[in-house]
């Protein structure tokens, strides 16, 4: 088999082909293109899976490399694109029905850029890869352009993305200034054993807090809400699980494999992340409790979460990246369902407001009992997935002995069962306004949420799938050993 | 010697300057328009150092990077400018603090 068939090649063909398609299909077969998409994503993502762990074609001098890390998100990623494509094909589009093909095909390159970003090795790759997923995702953040909100949610992204873009750029300069070269493995080679220079201290600031924009983190966060409320639901699912996803790869790896992994560096970020972390956790959980719209209501526990997943990352240590890997893909199986249901609430309602998940539990139980698992997991309440990713996350603190962030990590975890209590109570006690219209779900939607809820169930009792896949992320890359002889 | 007495550090600190200029703009300033340019001021702070770094180290790297850092920075102002476009279609004004649609 030909080593150009990689996910990344397949991504953009199919993001290609889609577009060519809507130009070249009569009018009438055009409404078999959601279709078309839909197939093409699980198809990719059983060929991802399938060949995830193959060498890319090339390594481009060494700008990518393929090891554990990379194997077990390109899945990730692809998987996250099935979800999106999935919510999208739901998206009423009204005026802009015309162009749903584009709509449809720009999260395929976002996700291809995904998929570079989770091989990458050399910060100019990392660099190009980030901007060809920002870049699609402005456009589709802004894509219903006949209405404000969707605007305005586009216009910030763009501004704060270009912040980050800028921040990045600068870290970058400054890292050819500190070390002459942006690969990983060089970079590593050149400053082991030395004391950081302060040029080189500079750059890792400034990459993270270019990072810290994408995983909305404390003080980098308050575009989030705004910008997942504005945005059509699908494209929110994106920038809440893979964008954030995205963000946190590169952090693992810039600081547990490659580039930044030296004692010098840790001696000075160790209580940065940390800190980051305990404010980023503690902000998103206080913010959250008073919100009463479901998509804000996300983006500010999706904070919550980056700060936990932050307060991992801090220790520095393997334990620790491996559990934000852990974190990562719990995260994705419980919030991904939650969007797939918030869509089916804005299609009927227009807008994702709480009080229309009232009495749904009366109307459809499968779907409340689906969504409450989910709910419950993101709180992280046993014997579900989320708790035992909470956990790992507790003991890693724990372990390190890092008692500050344990002590708010613990309290955080207990304050945050309160907003997520919300929906599930509307769900169950809250009686049915009588005006509104009954909110039914299509019975294939109400299945992929009742098999996600029992997921949540099946890998908290059991997490051994999870735990191989994590050690399997921790596989050292077999294209930086070679290159180090 | 085209550059006299100036060395990297001077290079460095300018880039500095430019950055922190454009990130004030960026914070500061009301009107899209000028947020945008101030973004734009930020990368070419950023492409400032890059070439000076190549400059002084030698390095052809860096100067490469540039020409990456400008194709986006122009991807970027091009869809900026049209969603600004849409959104002075609706609300005829490019003021950012009219942007409030979304507060919660």
């Amino acid at each position: 088999m030909s080593p150009w068939i990689c996910p990344e090649v397949l991504l953009v063909l199919a993001g290609v082909a889609l577009i060519l398609m809507d130009a070249l299909l009569s009018p009438g077969k055009r409404s078999l293109l959601p279709g078309i998409a839909l197939v093409t994503s699980c198809v990719l993502l059983a060929g991802t899976i399938w060949q995830s762990g193959q060498p890319m074609p090339s390594s481009w001098g060494n700008l990518f490399v393929t090891d554990g890390l990379s194997s077990v998100f390109k899945p990730f990623f692809v998987l996250c694109l099935v979800g999106v494509t999935l919510i999208s094909v739901r998206t009423p589009m009204g005026r802009e029905e015309a162009v749903r093909s584009e709509f449809l095909a720009l999260p395929f390159f976002s996700t291809a850029g995904l998929c570079l970003l989770a091989s990458a090795h050399d910060f100019l790759a990392i660099f190009v890869a980030l901007e060809l997923v920002a870049i699609s995702l402005y456009l589709l953040v802004a894509f219903q352009r006949t209405q404000v909100r969707s605007l305005e949610a586009g216009m910030k992204l763009l501004v704060m993305g270009g912040l980050s873009t800028g921040f990045l750029v600068m870290g970058i300069a400054w890292l050819y200034a500190a070390a002459g070269t942006t690969e990983f493995t060089r970079i590593l080679l050149e400053q082991a054993g030395r004391p950081a220079s302060l040029a080189l201290l500079l750059a890792v600031g400034l990459i993270v807090t270019g990072l810290a924009f994408k995983i909305a983190a404390v003080p980098f966060h308050a575009w989030a809400p705004d910008v997942y409320e504005g945005a059509p639901t699908s494209i929110t699912a994106f920038l809440a699980v893979a964008s954030k996803a995205a963000g946190f790869v590169l952090l693992v790896r810039i600081f547990g494999f490659g580039a930044f992994a030296l004692d010098s560096v840790a001696l000075v970020f160790r209580p940065v992340l940390l800190t980051l972390g305990i404010a980023t956790v503690t902000l998103g959980t206080l913010a959250a409790l008073p919100q009463r719209n479901l998509k804000r209501l996300l983006a500010y526990s999706g904070i919550a979460h980056a700060g936990i997943m932050l307060l991992a990352l801090g220790t520095l240590g393997e334990a620790g990246m491996g559990t934000v890997v852990g974190y990562l893909w719990a995260y994705l199986l419980a919030s991904l369902p939650v969007f797939i249901a918030i869509q089916e609430v804005e299609r009927i309602y227009g807008n994702a407001d709480v009080r229309h998940l009232d009495g749904l539990a009366q109307k459809d139980p499968g779907t409340a009992l689906g969504l409450t698992l989910c709910f419950l997991s993101m709180a992280g309440l046993p014997p579900l997935l989320g708790f035992s990713a909470k956990l790992s996350v507790l003991s890693t603190l724990w372990n390190a002995g890092e008692i500050p962030g344990l002590v708010v990590g613990v309290i955080m975890a207990v304050v945050g069962l309160g907003f997520y209590l919300v929906p599930i109570r509307a769900m169950y006690w809250e009686r049915e306004a009588d005006s509104v219209p009954i909110c039914r779900f299509p019975r294939f939607l109400v299945w992929i949420l009742l098999v996600a809820g029992l997921l949540q169930l099946l890998l908290g009792l059991q997490p051994r799938p999870l735990i191989r896949l994590v050690e399997r992320s921790l596989a050292p890359s077999v294209s930086a050993i070679i290159q180090d002889k | 010697m085209i550059f006299g007495d100036i060395t990297l550090g001077h290079c460095l600190a300018l880039s500095s300057l430019l950055f922190l200029i454009g990130l004030a703009g960026v914070i500061l300033r009301r009107s899209l328009l000028i947020i945008m340019m101030s973004l734009e001021l930020l990368l070419n702070a950023a492409n400032l150092a890059l070439v000076a770094v190549g400059r002084f180290q030698g390095l052809p790297d860096p100067q490469v990077a540039v020409f990456f850092v400008i194709t986006v920075a122009a991807a970027e102002v091009a869809l900026g400018l049209a969603i600004l476009v849409a959104i002075f279609r609706i609300k005829k004004t490019t003021a950012a603090d009219q942007l409030a649609t979304l507060r919660f």
